[in-house]
């Protein structure tokens, strides 16, 4: 062994160290991290035919949507988790300092009894909803191909969460101020039965038994949460400006800023995607697929919700020029 | 009052399950996946975490606990505590971030099967928590140890490991791929988080913690021990599925699940944590031996939480009872016989004085693994290297993945453990190895151990270099002993005496 | 004439070791070719005594003159390699 050349310390880890730029923090700890690419007959280090195995060759490494090195994706804002802490907090201070000075403002005593109990029905089943994405991302995390992928996604997930989170939180404090809307009870019943829910029901239903890792990233990022964001963030928010409820236009702008980052990496992603000829057409194929049961749940959302004259058309219209945006 | 109390909201939070209509349920919680008890969505809304965090709760928690652990290590950056220390604690750092770091990368990904498949909803809420938490270890444990690979190639393999073929490796992810990659989200909320983080990563970050702080690497014992707080909470994911299990009929089958895991987290300790614990660890700075550390943490906290779920001790106690006085001491003896396999530098932990603590620790020691290494120690003294390397392979379980072996010397007691199944000859360390193999073999008999894969012609050409290319290891990185040998200058002085005498 | 690898389980040692060998080869071969790795590197060498071939568990040796690929052995399968005192 003497004589063969002894490798010597680089200057970080040996994956990076080809490269000439000194990797970011991010780089150092969230790249190439996933290991069930290395042998293609068993991505887990057990028998090759068994289940997961399976699964993970067909739907994660089978999938037609196809890049030679998925692991240089990179998120745009380079989110690492301490980074994702530090923002996020600020922005939950935020939100629940809003929640602290409307309450104290006895906001929801002054919003019109009729709104309340649209509120009843359009917003707080959406916790259901945002569930849905949070599982749905849960999902998409677990069968990406990269560890940058993957991240993305977690947080997202989280974020969902996050939505969810606040949902819960006004469906209490509505429930206390307006006890015969049904709030806090209710909101499966709407979710499981209201026309205006059964549009999302059936995309999000759906969604989440799409496999394939390929056309999942597409129908979640690129179909289900653009006209997610644009229906029940920002139609809703537009709702509830005209109605008095400066509160809730207030949360769903703090919304939004998740899904404007989660928008700038999937652009990055789809940029990324488009290098490998034939992935422009794969990912219109999937999109002419599902956008008419996005657009019907976009429809059936908007079309009864107060004070947004023409709020289904703006809406489709934005998750077209979003995926315009990206040469789709 | 102007903000709600978190339990005010909570449970709406966790009610989250609806009934699908446009695909079935087994549709959108396909029960490979969910995991098939043949229990309703609603058997699982009973489903009550004991630890309850909100979403705003966490990532201020979270936040604080980040500044604390970074800012230790902003701190003691030049405080050349990696430099300056011994180099067994060297190799403690090195094997723990190899086998650990991306491993607990991976844990989010089992974490998040929970979060998609689960149908408790808590749980699902639980596990996006429990996701972000692994998603911190795996980034934490690559960021800390990377400020010291310009030092040290072997720090290359704190990320390195998981991309090779290195026999230690293998059986690591042979383990973690079992109970927590490929498995349905309940299987994962029992072997993971019920089974390997209560019963054992406790171990790991809290007993590695305190001889962290004893061997002064304040920036290590202060990483680790902030990783178990988040641990000791995710932990709690999988007793409430387990009290599920149970109150609908299910607990044989849960059981299964507890001690198929527990035996293997038992086995991939016997050869990670033992031999750092007992040997690498500098004398001065040992807090307890693996053995107490593993009676303490294992058997009296783990055998309460076993009892306190209504599970029974897993049917293999009494041969577990004895291997943890046992096992780990062959597998330090063949890491180190076998160490340009591995890629850290073993500590041998025989001098004199560690042989002392050693044969006090575990009486017999001398009597049985001290034969061994009384021929390992002349072969040293006598600068007869060749004789201190191996020529072969040793044989490797088809279940655990480490090597088969069992104690030597006046109590010899090694002994493979064989079954044929479907034609094919697979060897076994123990009973229990292979009992677990046998609950699902399907899982299992399509894998290659290493052994198998040498005389497969897999690894080319068919000798030590063949094997050390095959696991991806090239001088530089190969382990040799860590302090080179120093320490059998006590034995060649001893040597001189007797003969002066 | 053919390879065969075997499993060694060598009394006084502290693991099962593959060692190759071939179906022409005697037991007392075998035993020498498991003492290669065994002997001098982690167990005495015991003078004057013999190494003596047999299946895992079983209670008598294989002659020692005995053909490797005449005892029926499976490749991989497990022996034990026993120190033997003369017989006086």
């Amino acid at each position: 062994m003497s004589e063969t050349q002894v490798l010597k310390p680089l200057k970080t880890w040996s994956h990076l160290a080809a490269r000439r730029r000194k990797p970011s923090e991010y780089e150092i700890v969230s790249a190439n991290l996933h290991y069930n690419d290395k042998r293609p007959d068993s991505p887990y280090e057990l028998s090759p035919s068994m289940f997961m195995n399976e699964w993970y060759k067909k739907n994660t490494f089978g999938t037609a949507l196809k890049h030679p090195d998925w692991n240089a994706f990179r998120d745009p804002e380079e989110v690492v988790y301490r980074t994702y802490n530090m923002m996020q907090d600020g922005q939950e201070t935020y939100v629940f300092g809003l929640f602290d000075q409307f309450n104290q403002r006895e906001h929801d005593h002054a919003l019109d009894p009729r709104w309340a109990g649209t509120l009843a029905r359009f917003y707080t089943p959406s916790r259901y909803l945002f569930h849905t994405i949070q599982m749905a991302s849960a999902y998409v995390g677990q069968v990406s191909p990269a560890s940058t992928i993957t991240n993305c996604h977690y947080f997202q997930m989280a974020d969902s969460f996050r939505w969810l989170s606040h949902t819960a939180y006004r469906t209490k404090e509505l429930s206390q101020v307006f006890a015969d809307k049904g709030f806090g009870t209710d909101e499966r019943t709407y979710w499981e039965t209201d026309p205006v829910w059964q549009g999302f029901r059936e995309l999000m239903e759906k969604a989440l038994t799409v496999w394939d890792w390929g056309e999942a990233i597409v129908v979640l990022n690129l179909v289900a949460k653009p006209a997610i964001d644009e229906a029940v963030l920002r139609k809703l928010g537009e709702s509830a400006r005209h109605n008095g409820d400066t509160l809730l236009g207030l949360l769903t702008d703090a919304q939004l800023l998740d899904a404007a980052r989660h928008r700038r990496w999937m652009s990055a992603f789809v940029k990324m995607a488009l290098e490998t000829p034939g992935n422009l057409e794969l990912i219109q194929g999937w999109i002419a697929k599902w956008a008419p049961l996005a657009d019907k749940a976009i429809e059936a959302y908007c079309a009864s919700l107060p004070d947004v004259a023409g709020g289904a058309e703006s809406a489709k219209v934005a998750t077209r020029d979003f995926r315009r945006s990206l040469g789709l | 009052m102007a903000v709600l109390n978190r339990m005010d909201w909570y449970d709406l939070a966790r009610t989250t399950n609806w009934t699908p209509k446009y695909v079935t349920e087994d549709e959108l919680f396909p029960p490979k996946l969910s995991g098939d008890f043949g229990l309703p969505q609603n058997a699982w809304e009973k489903y009550d975490e004991p630890y309850k965090q909100t979403y705003p709760e966490y990532v201020k928690v979270q936040r604080d606990k980040d500044a604390g652990a970074y800012s230790v290590k902003a701190a003691l950056e030049r405080s050349r505590i990696f430099e300056n220390a011994d180099p067994g604690w060297k190799s403690v750092m090195k094997a723990h971030y190899g086998a650990i770091a991306r491993g607990e990368y991976a844990a989010a990904s089992a974490e998040a099967r929970m979060m998609r498949f689960s149908k408790a909803p808590g749980m699902r809420n639980m596990s996006t928590l429990g996701c972000l938490d692994e998603i911190r270890h795996g980034q934490m444990q690559l960021y800390f140890p990377h400020e010291h690979v310009s030092k040290d190639r072997q720090m290359d393999w704190a990320f390195k490991a998981y991309d090779t073929n290195e026999w230690g490796m293998i059986a690591a992810r042979h383990f973690f791929d079992d109970i927590m990659m490929t498995r349905d989200a309940i299987s994962v909320s029992i072997m993971l988080t019920f089974s390997f983080e209560t019963g054992f990563t406790n171990m790991q970050f809290l007993g590695l913690a305190a001889d962290a702080a004893e061997a002064g690497d304040h920036t290590f014992a202060n990483l680790i021990s902030s990783i178990q707080t988040d641990e000791s909470r995710h932990a709690q994911i999988g007793g409430p599925a387990l009290k599920v299990l149970i109150e609908n009929g299910q607990k044989a089958e849960a059981q299964k699940r507890v001690d198929i895991a527990v035996w293997g987290a038992w086995k991939l300790f016997s050869v990670l944590t033992g031999p750092i614990m007992d040997y690498y660890t500098p004398l001065e700075h040992r807090k307890q031996s693996f053995k107490e550390f593993m009676e303490e943490w294992i058997v009296a906290q783990f055998e309460r939480a076993l009892t306190d779920m209504g599970l029974d001790l897993p049917w293999y106690w009494d041969i577990f009872l004895k291997d943890i006085a046992e096992t780990h001491h062959g597998m330090h003896m063949g890491s180190y016989f076998w160490r340009p396999t591995v890629w850290w530098n073993p500590a041998a932990g025989v001098s004199p004085d560690e042989r002392a603590w050693l044969e006090e620790k575990y009486p017999g020691w001398n009597d049985t693994w001290g034969q061994c290494w009384d021929v390992i120690i002349d072969n040293v003294v006598d600068g007869n290297m060749a004789m201190a390397y191996p020529e072969t392979l040793p044989y490797v379980c088809n279940m655990c993945q480490l090597p088969i072996l069992g104690t030597p010397g006046k109590k010899w007691n090694v002994k493979d453990y064989p079954l044929e199944y479907n034609g094919r000859l697979y060897h076994f360390g123990s009973e229990v190895d292979r009992w677990c193999f046998e609950q699902e073999p399907e899982r299992y008999a399509g894998h290659l151990s290493i052994v198998d894969r040498f005389l497969a012609g897999m690894i080319q050409p068919m000798d030590l270099g063949g094997a050390l290319a095959y696991m991806n290891l090239a001088p530089g990185e190969c382990g040799d002993d860590a302090h080179n040998y120093a320490w059998a200058e006590v034995y060649r002085a001893l040597r001189a005496t007797k003969k002066a005498v | 004439m053919a390879l065969f690898p075997i499993t060694s389980n060598f009394e006084g040692d502290f693991v099962l070791q593959l060692v190759a060998v071939d179906t022409e080869n005697t037991m007392d071969e075998v035993a020498a070719a498991a003492a290669h790795h065994s002997v001098g590197r982690r167990v005495r060498a015991r003078p004057g005594q013999i190494l003596r071939v047999r299946r895992q568990g079983a209670e008598d040796f294989f002659p020692r003159t005995m053909k490797l690929g005449e005892a029926g052995l499976k490749p991989t399968e497990t022996v034990e390699i026993i120190w033997e005192a003369p017989k006086h």
